[in-house]
Parts: C-alpha cells; sequence; structure tokens
C-alpha cells in the first residue's frame, strides 16, 4: 500500500494533461449548472455601467487578442450588452495590439445583429470602433484628456473613415465627454488611475486577467476603480447580474466557460493533493 | 471560395492548427515547430501592415507628403515637411544592428527612456498617493458607512472619535488592525537599510513572510484561472465551432468520434514525423518549458 | 566623451520636459485668477481670407477670424475652509432660480451660493472642493472683466463642374460612391483623395455660377494669444476649457500659459511616431537570423524559408485589413486572422495551462509551514473562484454566524484584506524603487552593461 502511495508521486505528465483535458471536455457535452456568488467587484462595475447618464459615452478600451481571449471577450461581451440594453453611447478603441478591434467589432455585431436587431443600432450612431494606436499607453492617456483629444489621437476609425464623418463623435471629442472608461486587457495599465482618475475623477473599471487581478484589489479598495472583472469569473458574474432568472440567456464566453473551469480546477486541485499524499508517504518510508 | 463549403474548410484549418500544435504535449515534433514558425511570420507580417495603417500612415506620412507638396504648390501648411526630420531621428533606431555605430541608437533609447524617466514622478504619486492614504485605517472603528461612500462616506470604518466608543464595530477594528500590521510587516521584510538581527524586526519580517505566502497562495489559485481560460476558449471552438461542422445533419455522436480518431491520427502523424530536435532550438521552441518541468521541486 | 554626453543631455531633455510638465502649474500662479462667469459676449474682428487656385480651375479659400471675448467674472478674493459638518444646512444658487437649502455634505465643486456661518452667512461664495472632512470656499468679490481670444478658420473649396476630378460621396447609410463634381448637390457630403484636401471631409453647400461649393467641418478654432483657461467640474474634475466654450456660471481659472501643456499634444504625435518607427526592428531582427540559418544551411533552416514566405503572407493579409476597396485583400485578411493567427496564437498561450497541472502535481509539495499555508490559501482561491466552492458550502448560508464560511466569502476577504495589504505592501517598496531607478536614468547615472559599453 506504501508503495502504492509512493508511486502516486511519480505519474506520467501526460497522464495528467490527459485528466485535464478530459474534465473540461466533459461540461461541453454534458450541461450543467452551479451556483454563482456575484462579487463586489464585479457588482461595482455593473452599477457604474448602469448610471450613465444619457449625454455622454462610454469609453471601452479593449487592447487584448488571441492570447487572452478566453477571460478578456466575456468582459467585453457583457458590458456591450449591458449598454445596449441601456442604450448607453460608446465608444471602443484599443492601445499597441493591432488584432484588437477585429475581436470587439466580431463580439459587438454578435449582439446587434442578434439578441439587438430589433432596435436597429447602427454604427457611427450607438458605437464607434476607434480602432488601435501605437504609442505608449500614458501618451495617449494624456492626449485623450486635451480638448478634442479624441480626435487628434484616432483621425480615423478602424475602417479608415475620418471620425468628423460619425455621428456619435460630434458630440465625443475629449474626456470631459466621457461617462466612465472600462478598460479591458490582460494587464489593465495602471496609468489610467494616474493619468485620467486622479486628475479628472473620471470612473474606472478593469476587466483583466485573474492573475493580473490579485495586485488590483488595492485599487477597488481604494476606490481608484469602481470595480473590476476577473476573468471567466468576472464575465460569467455580470451574466448572471444582467440575466439573473434566466440561465439560458446567459451567453458570454465567461458563463459559457465557467463550468469547464470548475472541472478543470478541481482536477488541479486533486493532483496537488495526489502528489502531497505520494510526498507524505515517501517521507514516511523514508522514516521507516 | 465562400459559401458554407468555405466555412467548414476554414474551420479544418484552425481545427488542424490547434490539434497540431497540441501535439506537442504529447512530443516535440516538427509540426508543432513548423506552425510555430508560421505564427512567428504571420504575426510579424501582419503587425508591421497594421502599425502602417494605423499609425505611420496616418500620423507621419500623410502629413509629410501633404507638407512637401504644400511647399512645391505654393499653399499654405507647408510646416508638415519637418515631418521628414522624425524619419532622419527614427532610423538611429536601426542602428542598433551596427557595432561600430551602436552609439546612434542609444540616443533614441536615451530619449525614450528620459520621458520614461520624466513620467514616472508623475505616474508613482499619482498612482500611490491614494494607496498610501487608504493604508491609514482607523485600528478600532465603527462599521463602513456603505450608504454615503464614495464620498463622504468610510468605506474601511468610521473613525471612533465620530462614533464613540459605544459604537466600535469589532469585525471590522479586527480586519483594519490585520490589513495594517500586514502592510508594516511586508513593508519590514522588504527593508534591508536596517539589520534584521534584533528579535522585535525578525519577528516582524517572520510575519510578514508568513503572510506574504498566503498573498502568494491567491496569486497561484488566479493564475490557474487565467491559464485554464485560455485553454478552454480553444476547447470551446473544438467542441462547438469544428466538431459539429463536417457533419451537421448528424447527430453530435458522430462529430464525437471524429473528435477522438482525428487527434489519434494527428498524433500517429506527430509521432510518425519523428522527434527532430537538434541542439539549435531555443527556448522560444518550447524545449525548455519541458526541461523546467523536469528539473524538480520549487521549494518555498 | 562626447558621445555619452549626448546621449545623457538627450536623455534629460526629454524627461525635463515631462517633470516640468507635471511640477509647473499650466498658467503662471502669480498671474492666474479664478472666478465664476458672470457672462460672455464675443466680437469677430475682420476676417483675413487666403485664396489658392491650380491649374484645373479648383480655388481654395481660408478665411481666418480673431474673435475677441469679453468675459466679466466675479473673482475669488479669498479662500475659507469650513468643516464639513453632517447636520450643517446651506443656501446653494439652484437650477431654476432663487436658492435652496441643502445639506453642507451634499454640495459639489462650482456650485454657488451662501455655504459660510456666523458674520459671514451673508457672504456669497462658490465651493472650490470637497473633501470628506472639509469644504473650500471661495469668498466671491466684484466683477472684473477678462479678455481672451481664439481664432476661427474656415476653408471653402470651389470646384468647376465640368472638372473630371472625382471626390467620394456618402450618403447617409449607403457605401461611399466615386463621382465627378456634375453630380453633386447640396448637402452631399464629399472626401477628397486629391492635394491639398486629401482625406478631409466637407459639406456641399452650394452649386451655382458652374462651380460647386464646398465647405470643410469642423471648422478649426485655435487658441490665439497666451491666455488659457481651466475649468472645475461638479466631480472636483479640472480641465483644460476651450476658450469658445466658456458660458456663465462656470468656475475657471484664467492665466497666461506656461505653454508646457500646450506643447503636450504635439510632443505626445511626435514620440508615437517615433516609437512606431522601431518596429521594423523585429523584422530586420528575424531577417538577420534567418538568413543566416539558410546561407549556412543549419540544421532545421527550412523553417527560415517558412518565417519568411509568413511574413511575406501576413503582409498581403494586413494590406486587407480595413481595406474596403480591395475585397481580395479583404477576404483574405479574415480568413488568415481569423482561421490562422487566432487559433495559433490561442493554443500556444494554451499549453500554459498544462504546464501548470503538471507543474502543480510535481512542485507543490507541503515541505514546510509556509508551504503549507501557500497552499491552504492557494486552494480557498480556487475553490472560492468558481461554483464548486459555492456548491460545497451554500449550506452555511442558512445559518446566521457561520455564513461567513462559505468558501466564496472566505477567498474574498483574502482577496481583499491580507493579500491586498501583502501587495500593497510590495509595492511601496517597489514606488520607492521606481523614482530611484527614474532619477538615476534621467541623471544618466545608472550603471550596468548596457550603459557602461564602449562607444
Amino acid at each position: 500500500m506504501l508503495d502504492f502511495l509512493i508511486n502516486l508521486q511519480k505519474i506520467d505528465r501526460r497522464w495528467v494533461y490527459l485528466f485535464v483535458f478530459a474534465a473540461c471536455t466533459f461540461p461541453f457535452a454534458v450541461k450543467i449548472w452551479l451556483p454563482l456568488y456575484t462579487s463586489p467587484e464585479t457588482r461595482g462595475v455593473y452599477e457604474t455601467v448602469d448610471k450613465c447618464p444619457p449625454d455622454k459615452v462610454v469609453l471601452v478600451d479593449s487592447s487584448w487578442d488571441a492570447g487572452s481571449m478566453g477571460e478578456n471577450k466575456g468582459q467585453v461581451e457583457v458590458v456591450f450588452d449591458h449598454m445596449l440594453r441601456n442604450g448607453t453611447k460608446f465608444i471602443v478603441t484599443a492601445q499597441n495590439v493591432p488584432l484588437a478591434p477585429q475581436f470587439s467589432e466580431a463580439a459587438i455585431e454578435a449582439l446587434v445583429n442578434g439578441k439587438y436587431k430589433d432596435r436597429h443600432y447602427k454604427y457611427g450612431e450607438q458605437w464607434v470602433n476607434l480602432g488601435v494606436t501605437i504609442a505608449a499607453d500614458y501618451i495617449i492617456m494624456q492626449q485623450i484628456a486635451q480638448k478634442d483629444g479624441l480626435h487628434r489621437q484616432y483621425p480615423k476609425d478602424y475602417r479608415g473613415t475620418p471620425v468628423g464623418q460619425l455621428p456619435l463623435m460630434k458630440t465625443a471629442r475629449d474626456l470631459s465627454d466621457i461617462y466612465m472608461i472600462h478598460a479591458v486587457t490582460y494587464t489593465p495599465s495602471e496609468n489610467w488611475l494616474a493619468f485620467i482618475h486622479g486628475p479628472y475623477g473620471t470612473p474606472i473599471t478593469f476587466g483583466c486577467a485573474g492573475i493580473q487581478s490579485t495586485t488590483y484589489y488595492r485599487y477597488v479598495t481604494s476606490g481608484q476603480i469602481n470595480g473590476m472583472l476577473v476573468g471567466i469569473r468576472g464575465s460569467a458574474e455580470y451574466d448572471a447580474m444582467l440575466y439573473p432568472n434566466d440561465m439560458k440567456a446567459r451567453k458570454s464566453l465567461g458563463s459559457r466557460l465557467i463550468v469547464p473551469l470548475a472541472f478543470g480546477h478541481v482536477v488541479i486541485i486533486l493532483a496537488i493533493v495526489i502528489g502531497n499524499i505520494g510526498y507524505f508517504a515517501g517521507g514516511r518510508r523514508r522514516m521507516q | 471560395m465562400s459559401g458554407a463549403g468555405a466555412d467548414s474548410l476554414y474551420l479544418w484549418l484552425a481545427a488542424l492548427i490547434t490539434l497540431g500544435i497540441y501535439s506537442f504535449l504529447y512530443s516535440d515534433n516538427r509540426m508543432y515547430r513548423v506552425l510555430l514558425h508560421t505564427m512567428i511570420g504571420l504575426g510579424v507580417g501582419y503587425s508591421f501592415l497594421i502599425t502602417w495603417k494605423q499609425v505611420l500612415g496616418p500620423m507621419w506620412w500623410d502629413p509629410m507628403t501633404s507638407g512637401f507638396w504644400d511647399i512645391f504648390n505654393h499653399h499654405s501648411g507647408g510646416l508638415n515637411a519637418l515631418w521628414i526630420l522624425v524619419a532622419f531621428l527614427g532610423l538611429l533606431w536601426y542602428f542598433q544592428f551596427s557595432r561600430k555605430y551602436l552609439w546612434l541608437s542609444r540616443i533614441v533609447i536615451g530619449l525614450f527612456l528620459g520621458v520614461g524617466a520624466g513620467i514616472v514622478f508623475k505616474q508613482q504619486f499619482l498612482l500611490n498617493m491614494p494607496q498610501v492614504t487608504d493604508s491609514f485605517r482607523p485600528l478600532l472603528s465603527g462599521p463602513p458607512d456603505v450608504k454615503n461612500f464614495p464620498l463622504p462616506g468610510y468605506p474601511n470604518g468610521v473613525p471612533v472619535d465620530i462614533v464613540g466608543l459605544g459604537h466600535i464595530d469589532p469585525v471590522q477594528s479586527l480586519n483594519n488592525i490585520i490589513y495594517v500590521v500586514t502592510i508594516v510587516a511586508v513593508m519590514v521584510y522588504f527593508f534591508f537599510s536596517f539589520s534584521h538581527d534584533r528579535k522585535a524586526i525578525a519577528g516582524t519580517a517572520r510575519l510578514g513572510r508568513w503572510l506574504l505566502m498566503i498573498s502568494f497562495g491567491a496569486f497561484f489559485g488566479n493564475t490557474i484561472m487565467t491559464r485554464m481560460g485560455v485553454f478552454l476558449q480553444r476547447l470551446q471552438f473544438l467542441s462547438d465551432d469544428w466538431a459539429p461542422s463536417p457533419l451537421t445533419l448528424f447527430d453530435r455522436l458522430i462529430p464525437g468520434l471524429l473528435y477522438v480518431l482525428v487527434p489519434s491520427v494527428l498524433a500517429a502523424a506527430a509521432y510518425l514525423l519523428g522527434r527532430g530536435a537538434p541542439e539549435a532550438q531555443g527556448p522560444a521552441e518550447g524545449g525548455s518549458a519541458q526541461s523546467t518541468e523536469q528539473s524538480g521541486e520549487v521549494s518555498t | 566623451m562626447w558621445k555619452k554626453r549626448l546621449i545623457a543631455t538627450v536623455t534629460f531633455i526629454a524627461g525635463l520636459y515631462f517633470f516640468l510638465e507635471y511640477v509647473v502649474p499650466p498658467m503662471v500662479p502669480a498671474r492666474t485668477r479664478q472666478g465664476v462667469i458672470q457672462s460672455v459676449r464675443s466680437a469677430p474682428m475682420p476676417k483675413v481670407a487666403k485664396r489658392w487656385s491650380d491649374k484645373s480651375g479648383v480655388v481654395e479659400v481660408e478665411e481666418r477670424t480673431v474673435v475677441r471675448q469679453r468675459i466679466d467674472a466675479r473673482l475669488v478674493t479669498r479662500t475659507v475652509t469650513v468643516p464639513n459638518r453632517p447636520g450643517q444646512v446651506v443656501r446653494r444658487e439652484g437650477e431654476q432660480a432663487g436658492l435652496e437649502e441643502v445639506r453642507l455634505k451634499d454640495v459639489r465643486a462650482a456650485d454657488r451660493g451662501f455655504f459660510l456661518s456666523g458674520r459671514e452667512r451673508r457672504t456669497r461664495g462658490v465651493v472650490l472642493e470637497v473633501t470628506r472632512d472639509r469644504v473650500d470656499v471661495g469668498v466671491l468679490g466684484g466683477v472684473s472683466t477678462i479678455r481672451m481670444a481664439y481664432q476661427r478658420i474656415e476653408t471653402t473649396l470651389s470646384i468647376p463642374i465640368a472638372s473630371e476630378r472625382e471626390v467620394t460621396r456618402t450618403t447617409k447609410g449607403d457605401t461611399p460612391e466615386r463621382v465627378t463634381p456634375d453630380k453633386l448637390k447640396p448637402g452631399d457630403t464629399v472626401t477628397f483623395k486629391w492635394r491639398p484636401q486629401k482625406g478631409k471631409t466637407g459639406t456641399v453647400s452650394k452649386v451655382e455660377g458652374g462651380k460647386v461649393l464646398v465647405s470643410f467641418f469642423p471648422t478649426v478654432i485655435v487658441p490665439y494669444g497666451r491666455l488659457v483657461a481651466f475649468r472645475t467640474r461638479s466631480t472636483g474634475a479640472v480641465e483644460s476649457a476651450a476658450a469658445e466654450s466658456l458660458e456663465a456660471g462656470e468656475l475657471v481659472r484664467i492665466g497666461p500659459t506656461t505653454y508646457l501643456s500646450r506643447m503636450l499634444a504635439s510632443v505626445n504625435n511626435f514620440l508615437t511616431v517615433l516609437g512606431a518607427m522601431a518596429w521594423g526592428m523585429g523584422l530586420f531582427s528575424l531577417w538577420l537570423v534567418h538568413s543566416m540559418n539558410i546561407r549556412r544551411r543549419r540544421p532545421e533552416w527550412y523553417l527560415g524559408v517558412i518565417v519568411f514566405v509568413a511574413i511575406g503572407f501576413g503582409a498581403v493579409a494586413g494590406y486587407g485589413f480595413g481595406n474596403e476597396e480591395v475585397l481580395w485583400a479583404r477576404n483574405l485578411n479574415d480568413v488568415v486572422f481569423e482561421h490562422m493567427l487566432l487559433p495559433m496564437g490561442s493554443t500556444v498561450f494554451s499549453l500554459l495551462a498544462f504546464y501548470m497541472a503538471s507543474a502543480a502535481y510535481r512542485s507543490f509539495k507541503a515541505k514546510s509551514s509556509e508551504a503549507i499555508l501557500m497552499m491552504v490559501s492557494a486552494l480557498i482561491i480556487m475553490l472560492g473562484q468558481i461554483p464548486v466552492g459555492m456548491w460545497l458550502t451554500e449550506w452555511l448560508g442558512h445559518y446566521k454566524y457561520v455564513d461567513a464560511l462559505q468558501l466564496p466569502k472566505i477567498s474574498q476577504w483574502i482577496l481583499y484584506g491580507p493579500s491586498s495589504a501583502a501587495v500593497k505592501g510590495m509595492w511601496f517598496g517597489m514606488m520607492l524603487g521606481a523614482i530611484a531607478v527614474g532619477l538615476r536614468f534621467w541623471l544618466s547615472l545608472e550603471r550596468g552593461a548596457f550603459f557602461d559599453r564602449e562607444m
């Protein structure tokens, strides 16, 4: 028996890979619903987006691509869903990630042509995608805070249309026209707090990868950011707030992936436990 | 090519790329390295054009050529021709590749270092001063004033001189004490300007180390979620987009079999293609990821 | 030696600008006046017109008008700090005419009214800043006049109807179309591809006398003179206010500019373009490495060929990005991006999930008490982040004092409490380090292999 326990720490890593793969695949085949706890940081984002006045716009800085799609896509989908539901106008930008505008545009168009088809939302009136700027983020932030800064930093939208031609951009010219900023990327820049929130008081919310969230909780407690969507969990919780009674209406990537994530976590926890059982068994053998 | 057939073909292209890269999990092989180099080339070429279209084109080339046109056609606005000077500065970057004139590239690097240094004062003060003020929490406090938050409420507990001793909230006070003690202990652990020989300082540093372990456990937990998230997004593609595509008229069971057969065929192909891992392969190829894994336990 | 001095000078000047831009106020402090605007009257000066024409008969007329503004404002003569007591009631000028009674804690920046007490309760003031503990009130004095100006630039273009030069017409909801001037009518929005109006958008205002008249929007407004204005918003944020946007009732600060902030946009554009020019270095570096491999036929040199072919293919696909005119490029862009780059990038990153699982299995061992503490914290966080944690401990929610022991709540407490505090402690150390290193870079005091290399 002791030999068996000692051998538990010598399993080939490829078996571990296989167990992870199988555990994560299972919920895709069999639909499982589990209860969700809504965290305060997610609620903070929801309440901030909900309070946007009709004469202001929300700026969504969606600077992510394939590498962090699993976490960030859901974080923009739920916020886009909320804003389209409320009729809130928004602008989408990207910094230093050339492929980012296409990802966010695909998410918006899926909603506009799907769930909100009957509202006939038009590009240029309800939302604008300003494309990507390649520059240091603090330079971009300082630029948009200046008068007409959005027009100067993004002279054309991501389709190549001069921004002066877009109805929404005629009134949304710089930071004074922006109600809040939702920065979604693998690691949202802390410069948003230093260069935008600090001097101007604009509410900021983050959508970040789980790995980065641990360092950002201190900004939530100090009030520098109003809320934060943490990885897959954040978008699943937000979706649950948008559709509290209708689980089937939760279509964001976060809601889709939260249960497979749970299974994957359980396998890793079991792997840690099994490894430690083997370790302690080996220690016992050494004492013998 | 268009239509459902083309869509199916593209899905298969994406799925084969995905499974081909996953073949690396079984063993290193040539197919994986081909896909990796293709990805590098595609990414670099694509990003190069995007940068031109989004930045250099509208912000530099168009104004500069307009400026020269204005000068040669006696139109106002010739000042934009000065953008050509930026081109000379921009060329200095490329002297990084020259041994003799390397110092020229240091001019632009120095310029950006200076900009970064100048920015850091503003950034650090604006970013961290609210953090410093937030760290001073009332050790004996009433309950958090959440109704009036953010201003002028007290999210971390109402100070005792306002609520009076009769209204102390023990839970909030304990939370604040733990918070402040943690910050102080961790800072003492990292400060090496004074000696850690004294018992009080050594004990505080030890406490800081323990509290840091809690933080690192939180880091680990969140890291797992991030890494799993990326994998799950690919799994969702394979399961929801690719698996049903070949035989959309049939039950999911048959795509499920394909789901098993195709990876098996690919795995066999990967094995047959052989490892062929020469010494020239560096860390970017993924080889060192395996060796890091097998290097032994990480001591804490 | 002179090379190092040149580099050090460039570094210092670059950092000095941003340092001064942060430290030096945007306006000269001694000559800055703060107050509440009572009225703004504008008087445009005579237009100064510049005319330009080309051989094809296109005529461009640029009219510059200096608009002088007379701003009457009640200036702040002194500042009084009032403790922000919860029960204190003050009178504030409401949105309708007249005064409204509000609690002092409900006032916002730029509110006007009577906020002082005692002998000064009839002294009119404006709220300058509101904090948790105090309210700064600026006592308003008499009306003073400040004169500012801005310049309006309007450009009109006259194109002969018979001209063969095409413009792009955009009608609402339709796709853009290339048309000759004879097809234009008043109200059409047109974009130009020929100089000097290339990329500019205008509206057809008239078609008469054999010419199409186009006016450009927006009318360009530029600052004129040395005075700049900053407006305080009700949230307390201070923002740069354009002269033409000033309105009665606003709390503003007007003074001569120190030019540092005014230059910021241009400096930022310069740095953006200069930074983007480094993009080719990655390409160049790849070419150096792989061309060497191919020339010397090193093992697996064919991978270098694959890289170059892929670069070319990616560049062609990138040409199609946002390109509405060349459809094959646009389609190629979609295929390469969605079905090649995206799967490749995501999948390579996703390999880390498996490595983490096997690394956790092999390396995460409870060898010491600290390791056990880390492991317990990690397990709580992991279970708290996923629905399984809620599923396991949901039953605790039915009991009064132990509901706080639900896994998600413990996880939340760890993240908001000890973990957040520990990270904050680390960050304070890093903040001091960042400032120290920033100073060293700025003053070129840094040492190391890179900085000490012979030039």
